[in-house]
C-alpha cells in the first residue's frame, strides 16, 4: 500500500517536473501575478475615478441647490425647497443634507427630523463649525475626511435681496458604499480573469502535451531503440524541429551502423589474413622443421643416444607448436567454413569445448549453405562460438546442444545447456566485450537474440538467434 | 491493475479535460460583469403610518448598506419617485395605489400596514357646521391624498365635487390657508390634522365614516420583488417589529426623532396614533385577501367621480407571499 502511494507520488512528481507542466505553471504563476497587479491598479484607478465623480456631483449639487434655494426663498416657495432637498437624498451617496440660515437654524433637510433644529444639534454640527467662515467669505467649502470616506460640501447663498440674509447648503456624502463597490468590482473582474487564465493554462498543458511532450517521448524511444538491437530507428512524421531531429538522428545511426559493419568486416578480414598466414606459412615451416628434426634424429648415432633423444624432443615440441599455431590459425580464421562449411566449424568448436571443459556436446544441423553468404555464416559461427564458450565459462553445464535450422524465413541458431541461467552483468566488470561484439554481429545480421529457461526435472537455458533471410 | 487504472484515468482526463477547459474558458470570458450593489430604496412618505419604517431606518434596524430610506414629504412626489423607478418601495393609500396602477405603474402590494380610523378628515372653519354648508365654498385638498375622502363625504350628503370649489394645495399649506380664510375647509391628514384641530376648527367628516376605509399599503416594484426578496422580507419584519413598539403605548427608542419629524409633542403623537389602526398579521392577511374586491368598489366610485378615468389593467397586483415569509 505504501509502495503504491510512493509510486503515485513519484508519478505525480514526474508529471510536475515535465517541461509541459513547468511551462504551464510558469505561465499560470506569471498570469496570476499580472492579475494581482492589475487588480491593484484597477482598485487605484476605479477609486480615484469614483472619488472624482463624487466630488463633481457634490460641487454640482451644492451649487445648483444653493442657486435654486436662493431663488425659491426669495419667492417664498418653502415647499418647493423642501421637495428639492428630498430629491437630493435620492442620490445613493448622500448621507445628510441641510439648509441653514445665518443663525444656524435648519430650514430644510433631507431628513425631516432636523428641520427647524439648531444645526449644532444635528450630525453636521462639526462640519458647520469648521466651515462657518463660508457665511462670511461667501465662497464654497469642500472637504474630504482623512480616510477619504466622507465628503462635505458647503455652498452659501443669500436668502433674500438683503446682503445680510445669508444661508448655506451643507451636504455630507458617504463614499463607503461606493468604495466597497469599487473593491468588489475589481475583485470580481480579477476572479473572472483568473478563471480564464486557469482554463487557458489547462488548454496550454494539453496543447504542449500533444505537440511537444508526446513527440519528445517518441524521440526518446527512438534514441533508446537505436542503442538496442532492434534494427534501424524510425522517424517522426511531420516537418517540425523534433521531426528533423529524429530524421537527422536516424541518418547518423545508419551511417554509424554502416561504419561499424565495415570495421567489423575489416577486423574479420584481418583475422582471416593472420590466420591464413599462420596456417599457410608458419605452420608449414614448423612442419618442415619438425620433419627435418625427425630426419636429424634418425641420422644421429651417438654412443649413448642422448643427442638423438634431444633431437627427438625438438621434433615433438615442434609438433606441439605446430598444433598450437594451427589452433590459433583456426581460431583467427575458421578455415573449416571456407573449406568444409559451417557444420565442420561448429563441430570443431564442440570438440574444443569437450576437450577443454569436459562438457558433453551435440550438434543438430540442417544445411544452410545456400541460404547464407560466407560472411554471414562466419558471423553466425562467431555468435555460436561466443554463446557456447560463455555458457561453458559461466554456467558450468554438463551438456550442450547446438541446433541450426530453418524456421519460416529465418535461420535459427539455438544453444541449449543445463547450466545456470544467463545473468546479464554490467559492462563495468569487464566481461561485456564479448557480448558487445556479439551485439554488433547480431545487428549486422539484423538478427535477434532471445534467452529463455525451460523448467523441468533439469532446467535448460536456451539462447535463440533468429536471422531473417531477407537480409542474410 | 493499479497502473492500468491510473492509465485509464489519465486517458479519460486527456479526453475530456480539454473540452471542459474550453467550456470553462468560454464561461470565464463571457462571465457577466458584476451587478452594481444597489440598496433597496424605500420612500415611506412623511406621515404617521410610515413611521415604523422611518424609525427602523433611524435605528439602523434596516442597515444603511442594504436600505436607503428617502424622505419625500409629498404623496404625489412619492408616487412619482416610485413610478419613475427612483424608488423600489413606497407607502401609499389604496386609492393612491389605484391611481398609480391606472397610470401604468407596475407595482405589487405586499402588505396592508394600517387603516385610517379618523386620521384623515375634513376640517372646516367654525362657522361651517355641516357638509352641506360647503356648497359653493372653497375646499383645500391635496388631489393625490384627499380627493377620495372628499368625494365620499360629499356623496354621503347627496353632493358631488361639482358642488364645491376644490383648491389644490399641499398638506403643509392647509393650516395657514385655513387660518387666513383662503379656504373654508380642508381635507387634511395627520400630523397636520392634529395641529388644525387645536385651532378651533370643526371636523365635518373623517375616515372612520368611510364605507371602504383608507388603507395604508406597502407596495414594491415588480423588479424589486424579483431581485430583492430577502430585503423585502427584512423590511416587512422591521415594519411589524416597529409597529408593535410605536403602538405599544409607551415611549420607545427613536420617539424623539418621530416627534421632531412630525413636528408633534408626545400627546399629539399619541392622538395621531390612536386615529390609525395597525393591522396585525391575521388582520393584514384578511385585508389583503379582501383587497381586490375593495379595489373594485373603490375604482367604480373613483371613476364615477372622475378621480380616475379607467379601471386599471392587469390582475396581478397583490403578492401575499412576502408577508407569509416575513411573519410566519
Amino acid at each position: 500500500m505504501d509502495q503504491r502511494h510512493l509510486r503515485e507520488g513519484g508519478a505525480a512528481l514526474k508529471l510536475f517536473h515535465s517541461i509541459q507542466s513547468r511551462i504551464t505553471l510558469t505561465v499560470l504563476s506569471f498570469g496570476l501575478l499580472m492579475i494581482l497587479f492589475n487588480n491593484w491598479r484597477n482598485q487605484q484607478w476605479l477609486t480615484e475615478r469614483r472619488l472624482l465623480r463624487l466630488e463633481q456631483e457634490a460641487t454640482e449639487t451644492g451649487s445648483r441647490l444653493a442657486g435654486l434655494l436662493q431663488h425659491l426663498s426669495r419667492k417664498q416657495q418653502e415647499r418647493a425647497a423642501e421637495l428639492e432637498m428630498a430629491y437630493v437624498s435620492l442620490s445613493a451617496d448622500v448621507d445628510l443634507g441641510l439648509v441653514c440660515n445665518k443663525e444656524g437654524i435648519v430650514t430644510c433637510s433631507t431628513h425631516m427630523q432636523w428641520k427647524q433644529m439648531d444645526v449644532l444639534k444635528t450630525p453636521l454640527a462639526d462640519e458647520w463649525k469648521r466651515h462657518a467662515s463660508v457665511l462670511e467669505t461667501m465662497a464654497p467649502a469642500f472637504e474630504w475626511n482623512a480616510g477619504k470616506t466622507s465628503l462635505v460640501v458647503m455652498v452659501p447663498f443669500f436668502e433674500t435681496y438683503e446682503s445680510t440674509s445669508r444661508a448655506a447648503v451643507v451636504i455630507r456624502y458617504d463614499a463607503t458604499l461606493a468604495l466597497a463597490q469599487v473593491l468588489e468590482d475589481a475583485w470580481h473582474e480579477s476572479l473572472r480573469q483568473a478563471g480564464a487564465l486557469l482554463a487557458s493554462c489547462l488548454l496550454l498543458w494539453f496543447a504542449l502535451d500533444e505537440l511537444i511532450t508526446r513527440r519528445v517521448r517518441r524521440v526518446v524511444e527512438i534514441l533508446r531503440a537505436a542503442t538496442s538491437k532492434d534494427g534501424l530507428p524510425t522517424t517522426l512524421e511531420g516537418h517540425d524541429e523534433l521531426s528533423l531531429i529524429s530524421k537527422e538522428f536516424a541518418g547518423a545511426v545508419t551511417k554509424l551502423r554502416t561504419a561499424e559493419n565495415m570495421v567489423l568486416e575489416a577486423a574479420e578480414q584481418e583475422r582471416r589474413k593472420i590466420g591464413r598466414d599462420l596456417h599457410d606459412d608458419l605452420c608449414q615451416r614448423l612442419s618442415a622443421i619438425k620433419m627435418k628434426a625427425g630426419v636429424v634424429q634418425g641420422m644421429i648415432h651417438d654412443k649413448d643416444g642422448r643427442i638423438a633423444n634431444l633431437a627427438g624432443q625438438v621434433a615433438e615440441e615442434l609438433s606441439e607448436s605446430t598444433v598450437i599455431a594451427r589452433s590459433m590459425a583456426w581460431g583467427l580464421a575458421p578455415v573449416g567454413i571456407e573449406n568444409h562449411g559451417l557444420k565442420d566449424a561448429l563441430e570443431n568448436v564442440l570438440r574444443f569445448v569437450e576437450r577443454s571443459y569436459m562438457v558433453q556436446c551435440s550438434l543438430d544441423y540442417s544445411d544452410l549453405s545456400a541460404s547464407l553468404t560466407g560472411s554471414s555464416q562466419e558471423l553466425l559461427f562467431r555468435i555460436a562460438q561466443e554463446l557456447v564458450v560463455n555458457a561453458c565459462k559461466h554456467s558450468k553445464p554438463n551438456v550442450i546442444n547446438i541446433s541450426v535450422r530453418m524456421e519460416d524465413s529465418n535461420v535459427v541458431l539455438s544453444v541449449i545447456h543445463d547450466g545456470k541461467p544467463f545473468i546479464k552483468q554490467s559492462a563495468a566488470d569487464g566481461s561485456g566485450m564479448g557480448l558487445h561484439l556479439m551485439g554488433q554481429r547480431l545487428r549486422t545480421l539484423s538478427a535477434t537474440l532471445e534467452r529463455t529457461v525451460e523448467k523441468g526435472e533439469r532446467d535448460f537455458s536456451i539462447a535463440i538467434v533468429r536471422i531473417p533471410l531477407k537480409n542474410p | 491493475m493499479h497502473g492500468k487504472g491510473m492509465k485509464d484515468t489519465m486517458a479519460l482526463l486527456r479526453r475530456f479535460l480539454p473540452l471542459i477547459s474550453a467550456v470553462v474558458l468560454l464561461a470565464a470570458s463571457f462571465f457577466p460583469y458584476q451587478e452594481p450593489r444597489t440598496r433597496l430604496r424605500v420612500v415611506p412618505g412623511i406621515w404617521p403610518a410610515a413611521e415604523p419604517l422611518l424609525v427602523a431606518g433611524d435605528l439602523q434596524i434596516l442597515p444603511p448598506d442594504r436600505f436607503q430610506i428617502i424622505e419625500i414629504p409629498w404623496s404625489s412626489a412619492v408616487a412619482r419617485a416610485f413610478g419613475s423607478g427612483a424608488a423600489d418601495v413606497a407607502v401609499v393609500t389604496l386609492d393612491g395605489a389605484l391611481r398609480m396602477r391606472e397610470a401604468g405603474q407596475r407595482l405589487r402590494v405586499l402588505m396592508v400596514m394600517s387603516q385610517s380610523t379618523g386620521s384623515d378628515a375634513i376640517m372646516a372653519r367654525q362657522h361651517i357646521q355641516r357638509l352641506q354648508d360647503l356648497k359653493g365654498k372653497r375646499v383645500g385638498v391635496e388631489r393625490s391624498a384627499g380627493s377620495y375622502l372628499l368625494v365620499n363625504a360629499l356623496e354621503s350628503v347627496g353632493m358631488s365635487m361639482a358642488d364645491v370649489e376644490a383648491v389644490p394645495m399641499f398638506q403643509s399649506e392647509m393650516q395657514q390657508s385655513l387660518q387666513a380664510g383662503q379656504v373654508e375647509a380642508v381635507v387634511v391628514m395627520n400630523p397636520w390634522r392634529s395641529k388644525i384641530s387645536l385651532q378651533g376648527t370643526r371636523s365635518l367628516y373623517d375616515s372612520s365614516q368611510l364605507k371602504i376605509p383608507i388603507l395604508y399599503l406597502l407596495v414594491a416594484s415588480e423588479r424589486a420583488c424579483d431581485t430583492s426578496r430577502k430585503e423585502l422580507v427584512s423590511l416587512l419584519k422591521a415594519q411589524a417589529e416597529m409597529t408593535d413598539k410605536i403602538w405599544g403605548g409607551k415611549p420607545f427608542q427613536g420617539m424623539d426623532a418621530v416627534l421632531r419629524r412630525e413636528n408633534l409633542n408626545a400627546d399629539e403623537l399619541a392622538s395621531c396614533l390612536r386615529q390609525l389602526r395597525p393591522l396585525n398579521k391575521s388582520e393584514g392577511m384578511k385585508m389583503l385577501n379582501q383587497l381586490p374586491q375593495l379595489a373594485v368598489e373603490m375604482e367604480e366610485q373613483m371613476i364615477r367621480s372622475g378621480i380616475i378615468k379607467t379601471r386599471p389593467a392587469g390582475s396581478e397586483w397583490i403578492n401575499g407571499t412576502f408577508v407569509k415569509e416575513a411573519l410566519p
